[in-house]
C-alpha cells in the first residue's frame, strides 16, 4: 500500500514543480498579450456588435467613461465597473437617435453644431417632477428606432418595469454583473486550455513523461525515497504554498503588478522549480538511452545496418507513442495548476502519515 | 492662408475586412503587445534598409489600427503643427461589398463615430468629411433611395463631398448613381474617385459581376484575375461616359492615375489630363503618387500648364501612404521640390504649392452645402 502512496506523492511533487513553471509561463503570457482586456472586449463585441444596427461595443469603448479606464492609447481597459458600464451604455443608446447635426453658416463660413434636446422629466398628477424619467423616455425611443435584432430585444427586456434612470441603471448593472460572471467562467475555461497547451509544451521540452515517471518511481526505491523526503520537506513549509491565482473579475481592477516585477517573480519561480527537479535527479529530460536502450547511438556496422535499422525504427516508434501518451497525461495534470497539486501533495502526505503507523504496528 | 489636404483617411482597421491583404498582419502588429514591441524594437535597429521599412510598417500599424478615428486624426494634426489653419478632407471607406468578408464594425458605426467626433471642439471646420457611396448596398434598392440617403447626410450631418472607390467592384456609370449625379451636379458637390491600380480591390467572383453599362475598348471583361480585373472599374475612360451624361459634374480623380503612369506618361495619366483639359469641373489630386519623388518634376510642369494646373489638388493619402513615407516627409519633399523649380523658373517661392494646397481646393470644395 505504502509504495503506491509514495509513487503518488512523488508524482504529485513533480506535477507541482512543473505546474509552478507552467503557471508562471501562462501568467507572463497573459500579461504580455493583455489577454484579459482582449477577452473582455470580445465578450462585449459578442453582444453589442449588432450588424443590423451598429457596433455599439466600439461606440461604448469610445465613450469617455470607458475610454479613460485604459492604461495606454492602443489598449483596451482590463475591467469595467458595472456602474460605469451602465452609465456609458445608457448614454450611447439614448444618443443613438440624437446624433449631433451640422448646419453651414454661409456668412461666417463655419459649421454650427446643433444638438437635439433631451426629453424633460415627466410630472405626476400633483405636479411633482419624476426624476430620471426623461432619460428613460429617450432610451426607450432610441431602442424603438433600432432594427429588429437580438440586441434590440435585450435592450427592450432591460426596460421592462423600468420608469426612471436609477432603475434603468440598476437593471443594466445587474445584467452586466451576470454577464461578467459568465464571461469569467469562459475565461477560466480559456485559461485551462492555455495551461494544457503550455503544459504539453513544457512536458515535451523537458520530456516530463508521466508514464515513464510512474514506472521509475515504482521500480526505483532509492529515487522514490529521495523524492518523497524532498516532497515532505517542501510541503511542510507553508511558505512554499503557491499563491492562489487571483480571482478573475471583469468588473473590478486587477491587482496592480508591474510587468517587470511579474516577470522577475515568475522567472525566479520557474528557475527554482527546474533546479529542484534537476537536483533530485528525477528521470526527466532527453537522453538517448531512454529512446533505444543504449547510452550512445547504436554503432551500426556495414553488415549489421539492415538488420538493426528496423529494430531501431520500431523502438523509436514505440517510444514516441508511449511518450505522447505520457506527455498528454502530464499536460492534463499540469493544467490543474500549482495550487491544486500542492493541496493534493499535502493530502497524500497526510494519508501516508496515517497509514505508516498502522503498518509499523503490524 | 488656409491649406487643404484634399485626400486623407482616418478609418481604423476595424472597418476593413480581415481578408484584405496585410490587415491580419497589421492587426497583430498593432494590437498584440508582444508583436508590437518586437516591431518597435526592430524599427529602432538602424541597420541598412531594415530600419526604415520596419519602422514605416510599425508606424502604419500603430496609426491605422488606433482604436478610434480621433486618435488617427490627432496623429495627422500633429504633422501640421505650426502650419496655421490646415483643413483635411477625410474620405470615408465602406468595404462591406468588396467580397472580402465583413469588417468588425459596419459602415453605420464609422459614420456615427465620425459625426460624433466632428461635433467636438475645433474638429467641425478642420475635418471635412466625404461620404462613401457604394451603389450595391442592399438598402439602395433604387437610385433615388441612394440619393436621398446621401442628401440626408449632407443636410443633417454636414458632409461636404462624396467618395467612391470603383475598384471595390462597381463602375462609376452604374445606373443607380444617376439620380445622385443629377443632384450632385445641381448642388456643385465634389466627388472624389479612387483612380490608381492598387492593393484594395474586389475580392469576390469576377464572373458573377454584371457587364458594364457602357463598355469601352479599354475594358478586358474576359480577365479572370481580380487583381487585373480592377482595371475595368478604375479605367479613367469610364469618366467620359459619366461626363457625357453629367457634363458639369465636379469630380476629382484621386492619385492622378498613379506614380508609374506619371513617370512613363502612360495612357491612364494621359486620359486623366485629357479629362481635366476638356471638362471644366474635373480635378486630380497627387495623393500617394507624391511619395515617389520621380513624379515631382512632372507634377510641377502640370501645375504650370494652363487648363490643367488650376485643377490639381494637394492630398497625401494619409495614413495609407505611411507605409511608404511619413506625412511630413512626403509633404515637405514635394513642397521643397516645387519651390526649387519655381525659383528656377523665376516664379515666387511656394507659388506652385500654394496653388494646389490653398487656391485650387476652394472651387473644388465649394458647393451648396459648404464654402471654404
Amino acid at each position: 500500500m505504502n509504495i503506491f502512496i509514495d509513487v503518488a506523492i512523488s508524482m504529485a511533487f513533480v506535477f507541482l514543480l512543473f505546474s509552478i513553471m507552467v503557471s508562471g509561463i501562462c501568467e507572463m503570457w497573459q500579461m504580455l498579450k493583455r489577454k484579459r482586456a482582449h477577452f473582455l472586449r470580445e465578450a462585449l463585441e459578442d453582444v453589442f456588435n449588432c450588424r443590423q444596427n451598429k457596433n455599439y461595443a466600439h461606440l461604448l469603448y469610445a465613450h469617455p467613461m470607458i475610454d479613460r479606464l485604459k492604461e495606454r492609447k492602443q489598449t483596451y481597459p482590463q475591467y469595467i465597473p458595472s456602474a460605469i458600464f451602465a452609465d456609458a451604455l445608457i448614454d450611447v443608446i439614448r444618443n443613438d437617435s440624437k446624433l449631433p447635426r451640422f448646419r453651414f453658416d454661409q456668412e461666417k463660413k463655419e459649421f454650427v453644431v446643433l444638438q437635439d434636446a433631451y426629453s424633460v422629466d415627466s410630472t405626476d398628477a400633483s405636479g411633482n417632477v419624476l426624476a430620471g424619467t426623461g432619460v428613460v423616455a429617450d432610451f426607450t425611443a432610441a431602442v424603438e428606432e433600432l432594427k429588429e435584432s437580438d440586441l434590440k430585444q435585450m435592450l427592450r427586456t432591460l426596460l421592462l418595469g423600468v420608469t426612471n434612470y436609477d432603475q434603468l441603471k440598476a437593471t443594466t448593472a445587474r445584467w452586466f454583473d451576470d454577464y461578467m460572471a459568465s464571461t469569467t467562467t469562459w475565461y477560466k475555461r480559456y485559461l485551462t486550455r492555455i495551461l494544457f497547451i503550455s503544459g504539453l509544451v513544457v512536458a515535451i521540452i523537458f520530456n516530463v513523461d508521466a508514464i515513464h515517471l510512474a514506472k521509475s518511481f515504482y521500480k526505483d526505491k532509492l529515487l522514490r525515497e529521495r523524492v518523497v523526503d524532498a516532497a515532505i520537506q517542501y510541503a511542510s513549509n507553508e511558505a512554499n504554498r503557491p499563491a492562489t491565482p487571483e480571482a478573475v473579475n471583469f468588473n473590478s481592477a486587477p491587482e496592480k503588478i508591474s510587468m517587470d516585477s511579474a516577470v522577475q517573480v515568475n522567472v525566479d519561480a520557474v528557475t527554482a522549480a527546474y533546479r529542484r527537479a534537476e537536483l533530485l535527479d528525477i528521470p526527466i529530460g532527453w537522453n538517448i538511452e531512454r529512446v533505444v536502450g543504449y547510452k550512445k547511438y547504436p554503432q551500426f556496422t556495414v553488415h549489421s545496418r539492415w538488420l538493426k535499422l528496423p529494430w531501431f525504427a520500431w523502438e523509436l516508434l514505440k517510444y514516441i507513442v508511449l511518450s505522447l501518451a505520457g506527455w498528454l497525461i502530464t499536460a492534463a495534470a499540469l493544467s490543474y495548476g500549482a495550487d491544486y497539486w500542492f493541496n493534493m501533495l499535502s493530502k497524500f502526505i497526510s494519508i501516508r502519515t496515517a497509514v505508516k503507523p498502522k503498518e509499523e504496528k503490524k | 492662408m488656409i491649406y487643404y489636404n484634399c485626400h486623407t483617411h482616418i478609418f481604423s482597421a476595424q472597418y476593413v475586412p480581415n481578408n484584405v491583404v496585410g490587415v491580419p498582419i497589421m492587426n497583430v502588429l498593432a494590437t498584440d503587445p508582444i508583436s508590437s514591441r518586437v516591431t518597435k524594437f526592430f524599427s529602432k535597429v538602424r541597420y541598412r534598409k531594415i530600419n526604415s521599412s520596419v519602422e514605416r510598417v510599425a508606424r502604419f500599424a500603430e496609426i491605422g489600427l488606433g482604436t478610434r478615428q480621433e486618435v488617427i486624426f490627432n496623429y495627422l494634426e500633429d504633422y501640421y503643427k505650426g502650419w496655421g489653419d490646415v483643413r483635411f478632407v477625410v474620405l470615408m471607406m465602406d468595404m462591406e461589398q468588396m467580397g472580402a468578408g465583413n469588417p468588425l464594425s459596419n459602415y453605420r458605426t464609422q459614420v456615427e463615430e465620425l459625426v460624433k467626433l466632428r461635433a467636438r471642439g475645433t474638429y467641425k471646420d478642420k475635418l471635412l468629411p466625404f461620404l462613401f457611396v457604394d451603389p450595391r448596398k442592399a438598402e439602395f434598392s433604387t437610385g433615388e433611395k441612394l440619393r436621398d440617403w446621401v442628401k440626408m447626410h449632407f443636410e443633417e450631418y454636414g458632409f461636404v463631398g462624396i467618395k467612391m472607390y470603383p475598384a471595390l467592384g462597381y463602375y462609376p456609370f452604374d445606373e443607380k448613381l444617376d439620380a445622385l449625379y443629377a443632384w450632385a451636379q445641381e448642388k456643385f458637390i465634389p466627388i472624389t474617385y479612387h483612380c490608381i491600380e492598387g492593393v484594395i480591390y474586389y475580392r469576390g467572383d469576377v464572373k458573377s459581376l454584371r457587364p458594364p453599362r457602357f463598355p469601352n475598348s479599354k475594358h478586358n471583361l474576359t480577365e479572370t484575375k481580380n487583381e487585373r480585373y480592377q482595371r475595368n472599374f478604375t479605367e479613367p475612360e469610364n469618366y467620359f461616359d459619366v461626363l457625357k451624361m453629367f457634363p458639369e459634374l465636379k469630380i476629382n480623380l484621386g492619385h492622378f492615375a498613379g506614380e508609374d503612369e506619371i513617370k512613363k506618361n502612360g495612357p491612364w495619366y494621359q486620359t486623366v489630363k485629357k479629362l481635366i483639359a476638356e471638362h471644366e469641373n474635373v480635378y486630380a489630386d497627387v495623393s500617394f503618387t507624391l511619395n515617389d519623388t520621380g513624379t515631382h518634376e512632372q507634377i510641377h510642369r502640370d501645375i504650370n500648364t494652363k487648363g490643367i494646373g488650376e485643377k490639381i489638388l494637394f492630398g497625401t493619402d494619409y495614413y495609407v501612404v505611411e507605409k511608404n513615407k511619413d506625412e511630413a516627409m512626403l509633404r515637405d519633399e514635394l513642397r521643397n521640390k516645387l519651390n526649387e523649380l519655381d525659383v528656377a523658373a523665376g516664379a515666387a517661392k511656394d507659388s506652385s504649392f500654394n496653388q494646389i494646397a490653398a487656391y485650387n481646393p476652394i472651387p473644388f470644395l465649394t458647393s451648396a452645402y459648404y464654402r471654404p
